[in-house]
């Protein structure tokens, strides 16, 4: 594993990462309208005279210059003070911790979910192309990409919670406190979410298989009589995961958008729920807070990614961090 | 004896010949499911342009004494717990649909393309620069960037337009700064360099035609993503203005009273996927014809 390679991405992810912190900020300060009233809500700035307007600017600091501005809030964030929820005046880093579990529990069964459905699946489908499960497997994928996480929620809570009674239809329970009824809550969502992205995984995996598969050290191990089991995995699945890995990588940033949608649907107390309700309530602060912790955390997600990758295959070296 | 006056580009072979549009419409209409699709995205298409007059009743006009009627001869898709017809504010959700689809992907291509030809074409810090800033906007999942613009500006048409318009920029920017790379050093790039063609001509002559390709395939799943993501937000009522009937609109109105009736969130949902798999069909399609290496491969 090459040292320069990890440190070069974990540069740019730092990079990343900073700029993550100045879009968002950007949000909260240049954009149109009084940043007091975005920061202090619509209702406390109106009941407010102009001299307590103008204290309240002062107090946050918002006559320095930009820059000033954006020191000592990435300061703020550093120390994890995010601001307070103008709705219920709980910082909302507090607020966050709270619902972070939940969309994190949610993500991570929708991943397990997915990689577990999509790759034997992918692997199969390239090793009978054009048979009746590469057809299906194929037709499933291109279903499964176009149909709405939110719709096929809808479908399958009315058809397992309301018609079948085997699961309930919202609410969340600890799976740490409460195991059983924990997976309960959790297993439709993730289900969910775990077959819209295996749909992606599906088509990487069966076309990175049907890549691998036709090169010459494949035929090698053939005619060196390997077992079908043994030229599959350890020659041909074991180089086809590369690019998978990236792929598997990059879905957490669409199983953290996902889970905003799919906790709406089944009611899931979580941080897309925590962001949308600061929208409706014109809690700024809180839903700069989800933006923050959700950017900052893809770029994380991605180099950890990218270093398995580099773990994964040593001919990885600085270079490719470069595109 | 030569045409001096054609483009350097023809003489590299980069660009296919038989690429016409005409050749690759016959040879899209020959692939299977093709003509299906671009079925479905005309009668989607019809009902956009023409609401008005296929639409049996007011999309919006709303009749307590006709709430959750189930699908009947008068109301062939049923109505809402409102009243309102289904079919009618399905037609009228189309508008709403392909209108951001295609909007948001002329949004992300106006300013994607040109700063991947400028990134791929002077590198350096240049490319270093957009690079990183199409880095940043890929860190926040699309949603969530969404919500932010829709936060900072508040909801509606144009607010959600650039939401997925600015989330979908990356691809489009780093599809064209690859494609560039890959034909930045061809002869007749330097050949057009040399005869000292100035670097708008020779990224807008001789760059832009090899880019074309893998930008419409893009740009065709663009459209899909773009559809899903407007029906996203809408269901999250952070989208349009919630009194416009849009797909997503009505599946969120339909999700709290599915144990009363199931198909006010069956047909906007169905047309959801239909259109969607339908784009996506066609996108595939676009590039198994314009890509051929990568024929069977997904």
């Amino acid at each position: 594993m090459n040292l320069e390679y990890i440190l070069n991405r974990l540069l740019q992810t730092l990079l990343i990462m900073f700029m993550v912190s100045v879009l968002t900020f950007m949000f909260v300060s240049v954009l149109p309208g009084d940043p007091v009233v975005l920061l202090l809500g619509p209702e406390s700035s109106a009941s407010m005279t102009p001299e307590a307007i103008e204290r309240a600017r002062e107090d946050l600091g918002l006559n320095n210059p930009i820059p000033v501005r954006y020191a000592k809030w990435l300061g703020g964030v550093l120390t994890g003070d995010l601001g307070t929820s103008i709705r219920t005046r709980q910082p909302v880093l507090t607020a966050i911790r709270e619902r972070a579990p939940v969309t994190l529990q949610l993500a991570a069964m929708a991943w397990v979910i997915s990689t577990v459905i999509a790759i034997p699946a992918g692997v199969v489908a390239a090793l009978r192309r054009n048979s009746w499960f590469d057809r299906a497997a194929t037709m499933m994928a291109t279903a499964g990409v176009a149909i709405p996480n939110f719709w096929l929620g809808i479908l399958v809570l009315l058809l397992f919670s309301v018609k079948l009674g085997w699961f309930p239809a919202s609410g969340y329970v600890d799976p740490f406190k409460d195991p059983i009824q924990g997976l309960r809550t959790l297993i439709l969502p993730s289900m969910v979410l775990g077959l819209a992205q295996s749909a992606t995984i599906m088509r990487q995996t069966r076309s990175s298989m049907l890549e691998v598969m036709g090169h010459d050290y494949i035929r090698t191990a053939r005619s060196k009589g390997l077992t079908p089991y043994a030229v599959t995995v350890r020659h041909g699945l074991r180089n086809a995961l590369l690019p998978i890995i990236t792929v598997l990588g990059l879905r957490l940033g669409n199983l953290i958008g996902g889970s905003v949608i799919i906790e709406t649907v089944f009611a899931l107390p979580g941080m897309g729920r925590l962001a949308i309700g600061g929208i409706f309530a014109q809690d700024f602060p809180v839903v700069m807070g989800v933006v923050l912790v959700i950017g900052l955390t893809v770029p994380m997600a991605t180099l950890v990614t990218d270093i398995a990758y580099g773990i994964a295959d040593p001919r990885i070296k600085v270079s490719r961090s470069a595109s | 004896m030569t045409n001096i006056s054609q483009p350097l580009s023809a003489l590299s072979g980069t660009v296919d010949e038989g690429r016409g549009t005409p050749n690759v419409l016959r040879r899209l209409l020959q692939q299977r499911m093709v003509p299906v699709a671009f079925g479905v995205l005309l009668v989607v298409l019809i009902c956009a342009v023409f609401a008005p007059v296929i639409a049996p009743a007011d999309p919006v006009a709303t009749s307590p004494l006709q709430a959750l009627k189930s699908p009947s001869l008068d109301h062939p898709m049923g109505t809402d717990q409102l009243g309102r017809d289904i079919l009618s504010r399905t037609i009228y959700g189309a508008r709403v649909s392909l209108l951001i689809g295609f909007l948001a992907v002329s949004l992300s291509v106006i300013v994607g393309v040109p700063l991947g030809l400028i990134s791929g074409y002077f590198g350096g810090m240049v490319d270093n620069i957009i690079m990183r800033a199409m880095d940043t906007i890929i860190a926040f999942p699309q949603i969530i960037l969404a919500l932010a613009i829709v936060a900072a500006f508040g909801g509606g048409m144009v607010q959600v337009l650039i939401a997925i318009g600015v989330g979908s920029i990356p691809p489009y920017c780093r599809v064209t700064r690859g494609q560039v790379l890959s034909v930045r050093e061809e002869d007749y790039i330097r050949a057009a360099q040399s005869m000292g063609s100035t670097n708008v001509r020779i990224l807008l002559r001789h760059i832009l035609p090899n880019v074309m390709s893998p930008l419409i395939v893009q740009a065709s799943l663009g459209v899909a993503f773009a559809i899903l993501a407007e029906a996203g937000l809408s269901f999250l009522g952070v989208g349009v203005d919630p009194k416009t009937p849009t797909w997503g609109g009505m599946l969120s109105q339909a999700l709290p009273i599915i144990r009363r009736a199931f198909h006010p969130s069956l047909f906007p949902g169905l047309a959801i996927f239909v259109t969607v798999l339908a784009v996506n069909v066609l996108g595939d399609a676009l590039r198994d014809v314009l890509d051929p290496r990568l024929r069977g491969r997904s």
